[in-house]
């Protein structure tokens, strides 16, 4: 498509769409290949059984579960997020909030495809449907997944409309495509109002869904009476986990495409230093929850608790423990806290960091209890098979071909609310600060005291 | 309705193994490759556990139980079956329905016994077995988990019988394998509501304790301690 | 949607057609095609048989279910008064060698090192031509036999005909006559059973009574319910099997002390003078030089500074050996595989002899077949066996019936050479074994299944004859090895008063006598009753036949003879024991095995499941060997704890243990139940023929020690260190 350049202020959001580089084909090919690959297997798994992954008796469930969990994690990032700071208006949010529920629904599609993949008969998967149980919390799962995926799509096209009528104004080949889209938006007063009526019931209520998908995933283990999963605390304990692997994630995405489509003028530094502060408090609250969930087991001392517990802390998977607690602590902890290292380079570190960290911890969560059953069986090793490894790098591959499309078909940072914003913010944010200052000062000179401050 | 329950007297047992061969072939269990086998994914319903050894060198013995399902009445496996491709029989044997299950293992992530197996492949038996096959037991198609069903298909057999020649199930009627071949007799089997059987009478005996019991899973597969 | 009864019925109903039609199509590519119009168009009827297992000396009967004739499941016949209804792993598997796609079809002879398919008749000619030649008169014999059956008929044939061809070398590996051979060479017969209606206290010398034993089955329930009258017994051996544990006490000692340890008894006894003196006076030859012997050499002191076995455990056991009303001490065969494994059995002797054989039992009467010819190669002090292979150039010709001995004997190597040596060897194998694999002509046995044999044992205290019908016509041109011997008699005139047409005529022969007494009763009805005892006693016969055709036809369909009602005597044998049979000659080949510094002894022990070492053939048996240590189809190696510890071997790491002749890789198990110094090691796996190749044979590491009188190898005399493996797991 020929990117016309119609000099709009914000043109540098219009023009990944209309511009692509050789690079992005280079990469393209590279995740398509990975991709590929991964399918093959997937389709390899699908003729000969689980078999050719590296589950066993008794770790019967292992990375597909593992995958399960940690792409559900990371879905929060978004919706959650994004609902939350347009809830708490804060200014700030609006060159994020796009991405943020991109991010979600990506991941949601993948993670929710990862237990279809862990099935022995996914040709039988219409069975949850016909006689599905609603008292497994495999059934709960499947509903709330399924809840979130839809709001949060939803909650990612009703903003993306204006957005799609802009482009839609710029006509191109894709003009038809965005037509239909744009759902016949002309930015009236009416359509407005509903729109932002609309958003503003999905946000409030996008929020408990996303709480209650990640309970649900920890309900999932915590409904069992393994030790090691049957604790109180799971729900919340996962929740905490998957929106700061989420706000990780988000940081990631931000800083790679910032610097990918050059969009430096609107996620500047100060956006990183308000989420790496966020990142900053959810690591204080994973290493509190942590702590409490390991302490307990460690001081009720039963048999079994121990038997998982010293398998994370000093048997064999002492390594992959004690590294998820330098990536989910140490690291953030020391990069977030310093104001020398809390830069782009220093809070993407941290943010890998903590994504790798949270992955790691729900592989510590899921795989020892497994490896140690109640009875004296001989411990269980697990080590994924080609076929395993392939389908997470699989699915990383269709996360970034996801994300990278989209970016060609809808910019990547919502144009109109930052058109909004510029138009609206200071006055708003001035009209709120009146309300909430001491005495009674004048609206224009605080108005003015806010224009300085930018 | 009768509740079948199984009392396994340690004290007889020897740990001879047959209950665990003649499962394996009155079920058609697989038989795996030695490659899985090595991954730890051979295929038992009955299987001989030993669960600690009791002293000091050498007044040393190991505790060694058969373990097969525990049929439990509260069984964990069904509380979280997605799809109810496993449920309990009226007479509280936990059966699985292997054209229902959909293979997602959540039985077996939350059987605290561990008794559940998972067909990671395509059955195939070792031909010296495979003509061997008993025929009233279907073999499992890949991608399904199976376990201990109390050899039900016996139930049914002994159930037509009595139907035939118009009388009501007796006692001994219905065994499962293991209990007809362990050589020690040391396997009771019956109706535990039948406060005269004999399988009634050992599980309230004073030896007599059930596998983690404390889960209030209530095993109705009961062990009689051997008497030291 | 509910799911009820019927549905699941119907579901499972559903599931089985499904498989029955693609369980018969996979089946019939392996089935030979004589038999595939019955599989295409069998009616599927189910019929049950009634037949014996052979597979070890304990004669269970076995219940064989079959669809259209073809056996399909094995399970105990519940009227044998062996087994009542149980049965062990092996006889559960005793369907899959029928089936068995490695069997040998026809019979074969070597050409250029391969084996090619002959004619019986050839194979026949070959094997007449080769014994016609070497037909012998005196001790020169040119023609060996090496055997393993458990059936005395089988063996007392085989012995019949090489004493017809002149020649005594002949060994035949028979675990009741193992067990027996000891007694017959210091005493004037066996005890016929433990008298378990007045046995109060055993004493087990390494017996495994519920695993490898005369009878398995009946011994399960034997001890089970002398156990339950509160009686005590104790094992030594030198591994915590079901049997020690099982057991009040376990005494760990290796092998070659069991001697040391019976006799260490013997001394507390001989010093409280607890013992039966009239027996002594009267059955026990030169007594006093057994007694000044023991008071010399074995006060429990001295026991224990040689074996281990704690002075005041040998007194306390001692004492109640003798304060039990009728005490036995037991041995099998077992105690046989050990350096001084003959010495060890005439300990045993002596110390029953002190108490005078108080809870053995002999059957009065002649009830079964009696095999003198056995018993008479028993008392030459230097009976004939394969290892005298070694080194002889008379022998010509060599047969070789089941006896796998390159695989279960530590001289393989030397025994492989000797066989290369010998122009024709013959095997009667139905498997290519690592030893068939030598010979130049097999004509190969039927399978169990397909073949007619019996089993005599008097173990239980009723004297009882299990019959194993054939169940199926023989699939391939297999030649039952009794006809071939039967007619190889008679052809060849090697007995003047040969009459026998066939095995079963051999067979009709030696069990005509105990149709012709009228006693006892087939294994068609229950244990009698006490009603029908009395009746018996008046009496009343329980006989269902009037001729010995009918008899003959009966006792193969019910599986077996029995006498419920025996008449029994006390055992009160002379003891003809003199010093030089508890002394070793100074020449022997027993070397002292005491493990210093890091090094341990290598202890090699036989798993319940497996009999001769030969059951790696049977996909399931070979499975569940594994079931124990959870470590399938590779051999591993159990180290107690502290061992361990103190040579910092973690548990379930990869080892390396060296011996003498070489090294292998294995998993260590730590186990608290093993002796300090001792690494165990299972026997059984390591078969390098039938291309699958699973474990090593612990044998091939350990050194040529053998049991001297009767060359059985020992099983625990070879000193070994073990190491970590330098490459990980």
């Amino acid at each position: 498509m020929a990117y016309q350049n119609l000099n709009d202020e914000d043109e540098v959001l219009f023009k990944p769409i209309y511009e692509t580089g050789r690079g992005f084909y280079v990469l393209v090919a590279i995740l398509v290949a990975i991709f590929l690959f991964g399918l093959g297997c997937y389709i390899r798994q699908l003729i000969l059984g689980l078999g050719v992954t590296g589950m066993d008796e008794p770790v019967t469930w292992a990375f597909y579960i593992v995958d399960f969990v940690f792409f559900i994690g990371i879905s929060h990032a978004g919706t959650l997020i994004s609902a939350i700071l347009r809830l708490s208006k804060a200014e700030w949010r609006r060159p994020i909030t796009r991405m943020a529920e991109v991010i979600t629904g990506i991941v949601l599609a993948i993670g929710g495809l990862h237990p279809i993949i862990d099935l022995g008969r996914p040709d039988r998967i219409l069975h949850l449907f016909e006689r599905g149980r609603l008292q497994s919390p495999l059934l709960w799962d499947v509903t709330s997944v399924t809840a979130y995926f839809t709001a949060s799509t939803i909650y990612l096209y009703l903003p993306l409309i204006p957005d799609i009528a802009l482009l839609r104004d710029r006509g191109g080949k894709l003009q038809n495509f965005y037509k239909i889209l744009a759902w016949g938006y002309q930015g009236t007063a009416k359509q407005k109002h509903t729109l932002e009526r609309a958003i503003s019931i999905l946000m409030v209520m996008v929020i408990p869904i996303a709480i209650s998908v990640h309970t649900i995933i920890a309900w999932i283990f915590s409904m069992t009476l393994q030790p090691g999963w049957h604790s109180t605390i799971f729900g919340p304990y996962f929740v905490v986990g998957a929106i700061y692997s989420g706000i990780a994630a988000l940081l990631i995405v931000m800083i790679v495409f910032r610097k990918a489509y050059h969009f430096e003028d609107y996620l500047k530094e100060i956006h990183f230093q308000y989420l790496g502060t966020l990142l900053l408090i959810m690591s204080l609250l994973w290493t509190y929850f942590t702590f409490a969930e390991y302490l307990t087991a460690f001081y009720g001392h039963e048999p079994e608790e121990m038997r998982v517990f010293l398998y994370k802390f000093t048997g064999g998977y002492a390594p992959f423990f004690w590294l998820m607690v330098f990536c989910n602590f140490l690291l953030p902890i020391i990069i977030l806290s310093n104001r020398k290292l809390k830069k782009l380079p220093g809070i993407l570190v941290a943010s890998i960091g903590v994504v790798i960290g949270m992955w790691l911890e729900r592989l510590i969560i899921v795989i020892p209890t497994l490896a140690n059953p109640r009875l004296p069986y001989p411990t269980g090793i697990y080590i994924p098979s080609v076929t395993e490894i392939s389908i997470f790098a699989a699915a990383l591959s269709a996360f970034a071909l996801g994300f990278m499309g989209f970016s060609k078909l809808f910019p990547l940072i919502s144009i109109w609310e930052i058109k909004e914003g510029r138009l609206q913010s200071v006055h708003e944010v001035s009209k709120r600060l009146r309300e909430y200052l001491p005495g009674h000062p004048e609206e224009k000179q605080v108005e003015a005291s806010v224009k300085a401050e930018i | 309705m009768a509740k079948y329950g199984m009392v396994i007297d340690l004290n007889k047992c020897t740990s001879c193994q047959a209950c665990v061969t003649a499962c394996k072939l009155e079920n058609n269990v697989q038989i795996v490759s030695p490659d899985d086998a090595s991954e730890g994914r051979t295929m038992f319903w009955m299987k001989m556990l030993t669960l600690k050894y009791e002293g000091d060198y050498p007044n040393v013995k190991p505790k060694a139980i058969p373990r097969n399902c525990m049929q439990c009445d509260e069984p964990p496996c069904i509380k979280v079956c997605p799809v109810r491709a496993t449920y309990k029989t009226e007479v509280g044997i936990v059966a699985q329905i292997y054209p229902q299950c959909i293979g997602c293992r959540y039985c077996m992530a939350n059987c605290p016994y561990t008794v559940k197996v998972f067909n990671w492949y395509k059955t195939e038996q070792p031909k010296e077995v495979e003509k061997c096959d008993n025929p009233d037991v279907s073999v499992r198609p890949k991608g399904v988990v199976e376990k201990c069903t109390f050899c039900v298909h016996r139930l049914q057999i002994a159930e037509e019988k009595a139907k035939a020649e118009h009388r009501k199930l007796q006692e001994g009627d219905y065994v499962p394998a293991c209990v007809e071949v362990c050589p020690a007799k040391a396997i009771y089997f019956g109706d535990l509501d039948d406060t005269n059987s004999d399988v009634s009478k050992a599980s309230h005996d004073y030896r007599a304790f059930g596998l983690l019991e404390e889960l209030g899973t209530i095993p109705k597969v009961r062990y009689l301690n051997a008497i030291e | 949607m509910q799911i009820n009864r019927r549905d699941f019925v119907k579901l499972l109903g559903g599931s089985l057609i499904g498989f029955a039609a693609g369980g018969v199509g996979e089946a019939l590519l392996k089935i030979p095609n004589s038999v595939k119009p019955i599989l295409y168009a069998g009616p599927r009827v189910e019929t049950w048989k009634l037949t014996t297992c052979t597979k070890c000396p304990g004669g269970c009967g076995l219940r064989i279910r079959m669809i259209d004739d073809f056996p399909i499941q094995a399970f105990g016949n519940p009227l044998s008064p062996i087994n009542e209804g149980g049965v062990c792993p092996i006889g559960l598997t005793s369907i899959e060698s029928l089936y068995h796609p490695d069997r040998l079809t026809s019979p074969m002879k070597k050409v250029n090192g391969e084996f090619q398919k002959i004619s019986y008749s050839e194979a026949y000619g070959i094997l007449s031509q080769g014994l016609k030649q070497n037909m012998g008169s005196a001790k020169d014999g040119k023609a060996a036999f090496v055997a393993q059956t458990e059936s005395d008929f089988m063996a007392n044939l085989i012995r019949e005909f090489m004493s017809g061809m002149g020649s005594d070398k002949v060994e035949i590996d028979n675990f009741s006559a193992n067990s027996a051979m000891p007694y017959n060479r210091i005493t004037d017969g066996r005890p016929d059973f433990i008298n378990f209606g007045t046995c109060d206290f055993i004493l087990n010398f390494g017996a495994q009574f519920t695993e490898i034993s005369e009878s398995p089955l009946y011994f399960t329930r034997a001890i089970n319910e002398f156990k339950a009258k509160k009686n005590e017994f104790i094992t030594f051996s030198p591994k915590l099997t079901p049997s020690a544990y099982k057991a009040k006490r376990w005494i760990p000692i290796a092998p070659e002390y069991y001697e040391d340890a019976a006799l260490g008894i013997s001394y507390v006894i001989l010093k409280d003078e607890t013992y039966d003196k009239a027996f002594v006076q009267k059955q026990f030859k030169d007594f006093d030089a057994f007694k000044e012997l023991i008071l010399q050499d074995y006060s429990p002191a001295a026991v224990e500074s040689r074996t281990g076995v704690a002075a005041e455990d040998i007194v306390t056991i001692a004492r109640k050996f003798s304060g039990a009303s009728s005490p036995v001490a037991y041995f099998d065969e077992s105690i046989l595989y050990s350096s001084n494994g003959i010495r060890n059995a005439f300990a045993v002797i002596a110390l029953n002899g002190l108490k005078g054989f108080a809870g053995y039992g002999k059957l009065k009467g002649q009830e079964l077949p009696d095999f003198e010819s056995g018993k008479e190669t028993d008392k030459s002090k230097q009976a004939w066996n394969k290892n005298m292979l070694l080194g002889d150039n008379d022998v010509k010709l060599l047969m070789l019936y089941k006896n796998n001995f390159l695989f279960n004997s530590p001289n393989s190597e030397e025994l492989r050479k000797a066989l290369a040596g010998i122009p024709l060897v013959v095997s009667f194998s139905p498997f290519l074994d690592e030893t068939s694999e030598l010979a130049n002509l097999i004509i190969p046995d039927h399978d169990d299944l397909e073949k007619l044999d019996a089993i005599a044992l008097t173990v239980t205290g009723s004297p009882t004859i299990s019959t194993q019908q054939p169940i199926v016509k023989p699939f391939y041109s297999t030649v039952h090895t009794g006809d071939v011997l039967v007619s190889l008699v008679g052809d060849l005139k090697l007995s003047p008063k040969w009459a026998y047409k066939n095995y079963e005529d051999y067979l009709q022969t030696y069990l005509k006598p105990v149709y012709n007494h009228g006693k006892g009763m087939l294994m068609n009805q229950k244990k009698p009753t006490e009603l029908e005892k009395s009746l018996h006693q008046a009496g009343w016969q329980l006989a269902s036949y009037s001729s010995f055709d009918e008899f003959w036809e009966q006792m193969l369909r019910y599986g077996g003879w029995w006498d419920p009602f025996p008449k029994v005597s006390e055992y009160k044998p002379t003891l003809t024991l003199d010093k030089n049979n508890l002394i070793a000659d100074d020449n022997s080949g027993s070397q002292n095995v005491e493990p210093k510094g890091d090094s341990l002894r290598l202890n090699i022990f036989v798993k319940d499941l497996d009999y001769k070492g030969d059951m790696a053939r049977n996909p399931v048996l070979t499975e569940q060997f594994g079931l124990d240590s959870n470590i399938y189809y590779d051999t591993w190696v159990e180290i107690n704890s502290a061992t361990a510890t103190k040579l910092s071997i973690s548990d379930r790491s990869k080892v390396r243990i060296k011996t003498a002749k070489g090294s292998f890789k294995a998993v260590a198990l730590h186990n608290p139940a093993v002796m300090l110094t001792n690494i165990d090691v299972p026997f059984g796996l390591g078969h390098t023929v039938q291309g699958k190749t699973f474990g090593i044979n612990p044998l091939s590491y350990s050194d040529n020690v053998f049991d001297e009188a009767t060359g059985t190898p020992s099983f625990s005399e070879t000193i070994a260190m073990i190491e970590r493996a330098g490459d990980g797991i």
